[in-house]
C-alpha cells in the first residue's frame, strides 16, 4: 500500500551507503520483504527502478526476496507459519490471526514484518 | 555494517541490516519516550475515510477541555478542513499534510511534536489519515490506538481489514443512529471484531448526539 514511500527510503539508503564507499556504479541491490507487511514486492521493484533512473544505480539489478512468517503463540507456545489467505485486492497476505493449536488470538510475530536492504554490490 | 575494502575499479559488496520498518518503530519509541517524559498521553485515532475520526475528537474535546490541556495533530492528505474544525474548539492543532502518503509515520509525528509545548499538555489526539490498512504498519509512539468503524461502511469492513484491529486498544463503532437505514447491525460488527480478538473492547457512539463519548473517556481514563 505504501510502496512509493518505502521505495524512496530504500533508494535513499542505497545511494547514501554507496556514496559513503565512493561507489561509481551500483550493480545490484538485494532486498528482503516480510510476507506480513503490506508491501507488494512487484510494486516496490517498479518504484525503485523509476526512482533510481537518473542515479548511479540506474542499471542495478534489483532482487527482492520474500521472508516467510514465523509466529509464536503466547498462550500455548505453538510455533510456525500461519495459514495465509491471498487477497487479490491488496496483493498481500492477511493472516487469520488465531493459533491453530489452541485458538488464542495472542500471536507474537517473530518474522514476516521486515523490509530490509540486505546487500548492495558496487564498483569503484 | 560490514564492507570489504577494494582497489580502484574493483567490485565489492556492502552488507547491510537496514530495516526500514524497524526504523519507524525505533522513532516511535523515541516519540513515546518524549511524551512520557512530559507526562502527555497520546491517542492515535485510525479509521476509514469519513468514519467520524474528527467528529469523535471534537466530542472528546468538548467534554475534556475544562479539566485537561489538549492538543491535536490532524493528519490529512492536503487540506486543512479538519484542523479548522478542531480549532473551533480553541485547542492547539498542528496540521500534518502527508501529501500523497496513505498514513502518518513516526518521523512526521516527531516533527509535529516540536510544535507543541509538551510540558503544558495532558492529552494529545492524533488523527491518522483515513485508511484501514497502512496506519497499522506504522506505530507513531502513541499510548493507545483507537479504530473508528462506522455503520455506513457496510457490513464487511472489519472482516476485510483484520490487521488494523490487531493493533488497536479500542474499537469505536460510530454512526449507530444509521443502523436501520444501512441495514447493518451493531451486533454483527461487534461479533466480527471479537472474532479477530475476543478481548478487544468495543464502544458504540453517535457523534451527532454525543452518545457513548463518556464511556470512551472512562475506558481510556482520560
Ligand atoms: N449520522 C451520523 N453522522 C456522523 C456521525 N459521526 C460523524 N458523522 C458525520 O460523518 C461525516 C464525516 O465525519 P468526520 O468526522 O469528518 O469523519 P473523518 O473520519 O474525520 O473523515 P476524514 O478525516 O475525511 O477521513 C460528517 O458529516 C459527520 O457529521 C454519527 O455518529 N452519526
Ligand atoms: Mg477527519
Ligand atoms: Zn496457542
Amino acid at each position: 500500500m505504501h510502496e512509493l514511500s518505502i521505495s524512496q527510503s530504500i533508494a535513499k539508503t542505497v545511494l547514501e551507503k554507496a556514496s559513503e564507499q565512493e561507489a561509481k556504479n551500483i550493480l545490484s541491490v538485494e532486498i528482503e520483504i516480510g510476507e506480513l507487511t503490506f508491501l507488494n514486492p512487484e510494486q516496490v521493484e517498479f518504484w525503485l527502478e523509476e526512482i533510481l533512473k537518473k542515479t548511479p544505480a540506474k542499471d542495478a539489478k534489483i532482487q527482492i526476496r520474500k521472508i516467510h512468517s514465523q509466529l509464536k503463540c503466547r498462550d500455548c507456545q505453538w510455533q510456525g507459519k500461519i495459514n495465509t489467505k491471498d487477497d487479490p485486492l491488496y496483493h498481500t497476505y492477511f493472516f487469520t490471526s488465531h493459533c491453530p493449536q489452541c485458538g488464542s488470538s495472542s500471536l507474537k510475530i517473530r518474522k514476516g514484518k521486515e523490509c530490509l536492504v540486505r546487500k548492495i554490490r558496487i564498483s569503484r | 555494517m560490514k564492507s570489504i575494502k577494494a582497489k580502484e575499479g574493483e567490485i565489492f559488496d556492502i552488507e547491510l541490516e537496514e530495516d526500514l520498518l524497524k526504523r519507524n518503530e525505533e522513532l516511535a519509541e523515541k516519540n513515546k519516550h518524549l511524551l512520557d517524559k512530559n507526562k502527555v498521553k497520546a491517542i492515535d485515532i485510525m479509521g476509514s475515510v469519513g468514519s467520524g475520526k474528527t467528529s469523535l475528537i471534537k466530542n472528546l474535546i468538548v467534554r475534556l477541555k475544562k479539566k485537561r490541556c489538549l492538543g491535536v495533530i490532524a493528519g490529512d492528505l492536503t487540506t486543512t478542513i479538519d484542523a479548522e474544525r478542531i480549532k473551533e474548539e480553541k485547542v492547539e492543532v498542528v496540521q500534518v499534510n502527508t501529501g500523497k502518503e496513505c498514513h502518518l509515520d513516526a518521523n512526521l509525528i516527531a516533527r509535529a511534536l516540536k510544535e507543541f509545548d509538551l510540558r503544558n499538555l495532558d492529552i494529545l489526539f492524533i488523527e491518522n489519515v483515513g485508511n484501514l490498512i497502512c496506519p497499522a504498519e506504522f506505530p507513531l509512539g502513541s499510548h493507545k490506538r483507537i479504530v473508528v468503524v462506522s455503520l455506513t461502511e457496510g457490513p464487511w469492513m472489519v472482516t476485510k481489514h483484520p490487521y488494523i484491529f490487531r493493533e488497536a486498544d479500542l474499537v469505536v463503532i460510530n454512526k449507530i443512529d444509521l443502523a436501520r437505514a444501512m441495514k447493518v447491525s451493531v451486533e454483527s460488527i461487534t461479533k466480527d471484531v471479537h472474532r479477530i480478538r475476543p478481548e478487544l473492547k468495543t464502544i458504540c457512539t453517535n457523534c451527532l448526539t454525543g452518545e457513548g463519548i463518556e464511556e470512551i473517556i472512562k475506558f481510556l481514563s482520560l
